[in-house]
C-alpha cells in the first residue's frame, strides 16, 4: 500500500499520542505503588487498602487517595536526653 | 571544562555508533579536543566502528577496577591527533561498573578535553541510565521508521524528567528522494512531531553500509556524508541550525536504469 507523506504523518502523530494517553494511568500506578511503600513505614495496610485516581480539572491534574488501614503503627520511643 | 554529550535514541541499530564516531572526527577536524567513550557494556562497537579494535589493551572496566589509570586506557586516533577513544569491556558484567565510577572518571577527562561524547546502549534499561547520569546534553538519534521516533519520544520525556533538557534531534538514514516523493518523512516534520529541534540530518549511503558490511569501519566513507557530518559538527559548536540539504541528494542508479528503459 502506497501512503504519502501527510498520512505517513497522521500515523505517526497517532502512535505518539496512543502511547501518551495511557500515561496518566501508569503514572498513577507507579505513585501508589510508591505511596504504599511510604506508608507501610506508619500504617498496617496491604495494596489493596490504597484506592486512588488521576483526574483533569480546569486543566489541572488532580491526584485523589484514600487509604484504609488497620491500625497506626506505633512510632518508636523519642529517647531521654535527646530532645 | 568538557561539553559531556550523550548519543542516544532508544531504539537500536539507529547509528548511534556510527554517528558517535563521525561527529568525533568531525568536531576532532575542527580543531576541538575530542574523547568517544562507549559505555555500551558487552555489546561494544565503537572499537570496531572506529578501528581501533586491535589496540585496545585497558577498557573502562579496567579504570574501575583500578587496573590501570584513565591515560593508560586512553587510544589515539592514528591519522587525527584531537581524537581519542576510551573503549569498553567486550564481557558482559555491568555489575563491575556503576554509575558514580563512570562519573569520576569523565570528571578526570573534562579538564583534559572540550568534547566527551558518549555512546549510550540501546534499551532504556540501567544502562542507559548509567550513560545519560553525566551528561549535560544529549543528541537523540532516530531514522524516518515511526517504531524509532515512537522510542526516540520515550526517551526525549525520560531525558527530561533526568533534568537533561539540552538536547537536539538527529534524523539518520534520511532519503531524499524518497522524502521528495512524499514516500518518508522529512526531518522537520520528524522533529515537529517529537517538539524537539533539529539538530543535524544524515542521508542514508550505500558506501557506509557496503564499509560497514566489509570492514566495520563507518567513518570518512564518503564526500557527502563528511558534509553532512560536518555541518552536524559546526552546529554543535556555534549553537546556529544550518541543516545539510539532504533533497534530491541520493543517486539511485536503478532509478536511472528505469528512468532510460521508459525513454
Amino acid at each position: 500500500m502506497l501512503m504519502t507523506n501527510k498520512k505517513i504523518g497522521t500515523r505517526l502523530r497517532q502512535v505518539l499520542i496512543n502511547d501518551k494517553r495511557f500515561e496518566p494511568e501508569r503514572l498513577r500506578e507507579i505513585l501508589q505503588n510508591d505511596l504504599y511503600d511510604t506508608l507501610t513505614n506508619y500504617l498496617d495496610i496491604t495494596p489493596q487498602d490504597i484506592f486512588s485516581r488521576i483526574d483533569i480539572e480546569n486543566g489541572e491534574y488532580v491526584l485523589r487517595c484514600k487509604v484504609k488501614a488497620k491500625r497506626i503503627k506505633v512510632m518508636g520511643i523519642i529517647p531521654e536526653g535527646e530532645i | 571544562m568538557a561539553r559531556k554529550i550523550v548519543v542516544t535514541s532508544g531504539k537500536g541499530g539507529v547509528g548511534k555508533t556510527t554517528i558517535v564516531a563521525n561527529l568525533g572526527l568531525q568536531l576532532a577536524n575542527l580543531s576541538q579536543r575530542v574523547v568517544l567513550i562507549d559505555v555500551d557494556i558487552g555489546l561494544n562497537n565503537l572499537d570496531v566502528a572506529s578501528g581501533i579494535e586491535e589496540r585496545v589493551v585497558y577498557d573502562i572496566v579496567d579504570i574501575a577496577e583500578q587496573k590501570c589509570r584513565v591515560k593508560q586506557a586512553l587510544l589515539q586516533d592514528e591519522n587525527c591527533y584531537n581524537l581519542f577513544y576510551l573503549p569498553t569491556a567486550h564481557i558482559y558484567n555491568s555489575g563491575k561498573i556503576s554509575t558514580k565510577d563512570i562519573a569520576k572518571i569523565i570528571s578526570q577527562l573534562e579538564v583534559d578535553f572540550d568534547y566527551i561524547i558518549i555512546d549510550c546502549p540501546a534499551g532504556i534499561d540501567a544502562g542507559f541510565y548509567r550513560a545519560i547520569y553525566v551528561a549535560s546534553e544529549a543528541i537523540l538519534v532516530t531514522t524516518p521508521h515511526i517504531t524509532s521516533i515512537r522510542d526516540a519520544d520515550k526517551v526525549a520525556s525520560i531525558l527530561i524528567s533526568q533534568g537533561i533538557t539540552n538536547f537536539g534531534l538527529v534524523v539518520n538514514r534520511i532519503r531524499g528522494d524518497l522524502v521528495s516523493k512524499g514516500r518518508m518523512l522529512s526531518a522537520e516534520t520528524i522533529a515537529e512531531c517529537l517538539n524537539t529541534k533539529l539538530l543535524g540530518v544524515i542521508p542514508e549511503s550505500d558506501e557506509l553500509c557496503s564499509q560497514a558490511s566489509i570492514s566495520g569501519k563507518v567513518f570518512d566513507v564518503s564526500k557527502e556524508l563528511n558534509f553532512a557530518f560536518y555541518t552536524l559538527a559546526q552546529n554543535i559548536i556555534s549553537g546556529k541550525i544550518e541543516i545539510y540539504n539532504y533533497l534530491g541528494k541520493r543517486k539511485n542508479k536503478l532509478e536511472f536504469f528505469r528512468r532510460k528503459s521508459k525513454c
